[in-house]
């Protein structure tokens, strides 16, 4: 030991690729943050961007939350984990190379999506949109960090891991083993794809990643950020290194099995809705662990909550993970989902965990982040402080009106009269009432752009009032930990365990498998499961003809399912507004599941039938036709874009690859079946409008998918 | 075999076992960090984020 203090070490820190992270973080936000608030005023008044289909909220909402996600809240993570690890290991980050090709590499990502998403290249998988070719890109970007994260460690100064570090390990394990099992698809083409998971198993892998995304890309990092953040700020240990032990592997082992509360009430088995609800709540135990663990760091200097906006933000950052994980096993209870689920109040519920706790978290930490990393003072602590107030208030005012407007239609969706009827049979009865509430959730989110304008000025001129020579790396002394002697520890405590970041490692990956395994593995292996229950009652279901095939395909494109979902639940008032609950055999070919996660307009599953052909065209053309108060945009350009045809006996190919039971002549003549239903729908569009239509455009294809919704199952006996 | 049986498993247990799993782990990792000498080792642990920079 004496040796070791005697031998000190100078070395360099990396914040070059810190600075780069958080710059980068800065542009996204604002990306990510101007999508966000028009597709808001869209949702308020849909002329807005009316005609023009790059701008439709049903190709922007990815946009949105994929700049939020990955390029906001991402280059966030990265910014802090770089800065902090490099701090709490004592070492430079192990390749600068590496670090480099992940900094690039993760732009490159997220402007191809930006150049594809609006475009209507997507999976449409929520928050999983990416096409193939970006899906294995995001894999190969994330393992160089994830490589570089535990190689760092490896070679690190400091003997014990810091509780930070495993959240930042989870996170990395985590998140490539969610995005690599949910990714798996079979091209089509270079920019479309279809999932090998079909139906009820793509909906369960979805929500398994969905729910995962929320837990380890946008809590764990964040909670190691915290960890550190919050003690360097305050300048003070955390609260309780113990409970932070706690917390972290309760929330590891728990966070993962909460998917299928996405999925309550639906077609999916009732044992997964049990074990998603029922780990859910007891999420309560590390989240509320966890903030305590946060705010109590500052117990003797309560008065910087007053004074220094870091901490403002870095503490409501805290109080308000609180407050959305209090929330989130609150609605992952069967009755409460039953009214909340496919309403804004889960919108306003997701925004206080992302604007509240991953958007005030990140602010704190540039705040942080840029007077240190420039070796400058802050153009303006007092710009920051208004930033903080502003964008306070403009948070509430999103997370009200959302509450506001997701119980108001919860509550009149299920409005019953006396004689058991529905209180307001027309769906957009319900809508009209909150469309006010969208103008204040619009408001809301402009105030907290506004905000955040005012931190890019102050940022930008403290950068500029930085000289060139202030950006050398900072240089930093400690003794070398001798990691052979170390190791050499008789007995395995739980001291060797944090000095050893694989086995650390592998036992985070242990934590998060066993979840995994019990909810996902009777699905992906158990087609005999699924088999089984359908040839028990004689039901079979028909495939997709080609032309609804290519209708179902713009179904995706045009970003539908963001609207309407396709998914009648096992409760009273979706039975009496759209009929039968849906069951899984109805989704058995469905690559990918449209079951959908929000209702701004009704339900589609069984709409095919309803409406006459002549109905569904008119009301594409302009909604206001047939729905006099709708705020559906009207979608003018399916009457100008030809269907395209001559993929469809590839997607054919590749449906048949995935067992879907086509013929081999069906698949060789995919593309001249499906124009000559095509001839045969436009012929009686024409004789009942009297107008012109042409045989292959877009809006055909769809009317074609949306008249076969609920008509593809039959039952021996004829019972549908 | 395996997969068959999983196949054909009703799984109306599953919850349970995920609760006793995880009431494992919590009482396991709530002893474990309240060993003797986990003490000291926190404290300074700690205290990591505030030494250097």
């Amino acid at each position: 030991m004496k040796n070791q203090e005697s031998v000190v070490e100078t070395f360099q820190y990396d914040d070059d690729i810190v600075r780069k992270f958080t710059l980068a973080t800065i542009v996204w936000g604002a990306v990510a943050m101007l999508v966000g608030v028009f597709i808001a005023f869209e949702l308020a008044y849909f002329r807005l961007g009316e005609g023009i289909p790059w701008l439709s909220f049903g190709r922007l909402r990815p946009l949105h939350t994929n700049a939020a996600i990955f390029a906001f809240a991402g280059n966030a993570i990265f910014a802090g984990i770089y800065h902090s690890s490099q701090r709490l290991l004592k070492t430079r980050l192990a390749c600068d190379r590496l670090s480099r090709f992940h900094f690039w590499g993760w732009q490159l990502i997220i402007v191809s999506a930006a150049l594809t998403l609006p475009f209507g290249i997507t999976q449409s998988k929520e928050y999983a949109e990416l096409e193939w070719p970006i899906d294995i890109a995001i894999a190969v970007v994330w393992v160089a960090f994830g490589v570089n994260l535990i190689w760092t460690m490896v070679k690190r100064r400091e003997k014990h891991l810091y509780v930070a570090l495993w959240f930042y390990v989870a996170t990395f394990i985590t998140v490539a083993v969610l995005h690599v099992v949910n990714s798996i698809s079979l091209p089509v083409s270079f920019l479309k794809s279809y999932p090998v998971y079909a139906g009820v198993t793509d909906a369960l892998v979805q929500w398994w990643y969905g729910h995962n995304a929320v837990a380890f890309f946008l809590t764990t990092p964040f909670l190691g950020l915290m960890y550190y953040y919050i003690p360097k700020a305050a300048n003070r240990p955390v609260y309780s290194y113990r409970l932070s032990v706690i917390h972290f592997w309760t929330l590891v082992f728990i966070y993962i099995w909460a998917g299928p509360h996405h999925l309550l009430n639906t077609a999916l088995p009732d044992w997964a809705q049990t074990v998603g609800m029922a780990f859910s709540v007891m999420l309560w135990i590390p989240s509320w662990g966890g903030m305590i663990n946060g705010i109590l760091t500052l117990r003797g200097a309560w008065h910087l909550l007053r004074t220094d906006p870091i901490i403002q933000f870095l503490i409501a950052a805290a109080t308000f993970y609180g407050m959305s994980t209090f929330e989130g096993p609150l609605l992952s209870i069967k009755s409460v989902s039953s009214l909340a689920h496919y309403t804004d109040w889960i919108v306003g519920h997701v925004h206080s965990g992302a604007l509240g706790w991953n958007g005030f978290l990140a602010f704190g930490m540039i705040y942080y982040l840029v007077p240190r990393l420039w070796k400058t003072e802050l153009h303006n602590w007092n710009w920051a402080r208004v930033h903080f107030w502003v964008a306070t208030l403009g948070l509430l005012l999103y997370i009200i009106s959302m509450w506001a407007a997701g119980i108001t239609q919860g509550l009149m969706w299920q409005g019953i009269d006396a004689q058991g009827k529905l209180l307001y049979p027309d769906f957009v009865q319900t809508v009209v009432k909150i469309v006010p509430l969208y103008w204040v959730r619009a408001v809301g989110g402009t105030l907290y752009l506004g905000g955040f304008v005012l931190m890019i000025v102050n940022v930008w001129i403290t950068i500029k009032n930085s000289k060139a020579e202030n950006l050398a790396d900072t240089t930093d002394r400690f003794a070398p930990f001798r990691r052979a002697e170390a190791l050499q520890i008789p007995k395995l405590e739980h001291r060797t365990l944090e000095r050893m970041p694989i086995v650390l490692t592998v036992l985070a990956l242990t934590a998060i498998l066993i979840g995994s395994f019990i909810e996902l593995f009777p699905f992906i292996t158990g087609e005999h499961y699924i088999e089984n229950a359908y040839s028990l009652q004689s039901i079979t279901t028909k495939p997709y003809t080609p032309l609804q095939l290519a209708g179902r395909d713009i179904y995706i494109k045009e970003g539908c399912y963001l609207c309407h979902s396709q998914m009648i639940r096992k409760t009273v008032p979706d039975v009496l507004r759209y009929g039968k609950a849906s069951t899984m055999e109805e989704s058995r070919y469905d690559r990918p599941f449209l079951w959908g996660s929000k209702r701004t307009g009704p339900d589609l599953a069984r709409v095919g039938g309803k409406y006459p052909n002549l109905w569904h065209y008119r009301h594409f053309l302009n909604p206001r036709d047939v729905v006099p108060q709708s705020i559906m945009p009207s979608y003018t350009w399916l009457f100008k874009n030809s269907i395209d045809y001559a993929s469809l006996n590839r997607k054919i190919s590749v449906q048949r690859v995935l067992g879907v039971p086509y013929s081999e002549q069906e698949e060789n003549f995919a593309g001249e079946n499906a124009k000559a239903e095509a001839a045969v729908l436009a012929a009686s569009l024409r004789s009942e409008s009297g107008g012109q239509i042409e045989d292959d455009r877009e809006v055909l294809a769809l009317i074609a998918y949306l008249q076969v919704l609920g008509q593809m199952t039959s039952q021996a006996g004829g019972a549908k | 075999m395996i997969k068959e049986a999983l196949s054909f498993f009703p799984m109306p247990q599953l919850p349970l076992v995920g609760l006793i799993l995880f009431a494992a782990v919590f009482i396991g990792v709530v002893l474990w960090t309240g060993r003797g000498g986990a003490k000291k080792l926190y404290d300074r642990t700690s205290r990591q984020p505030l030494d250097g920079e």
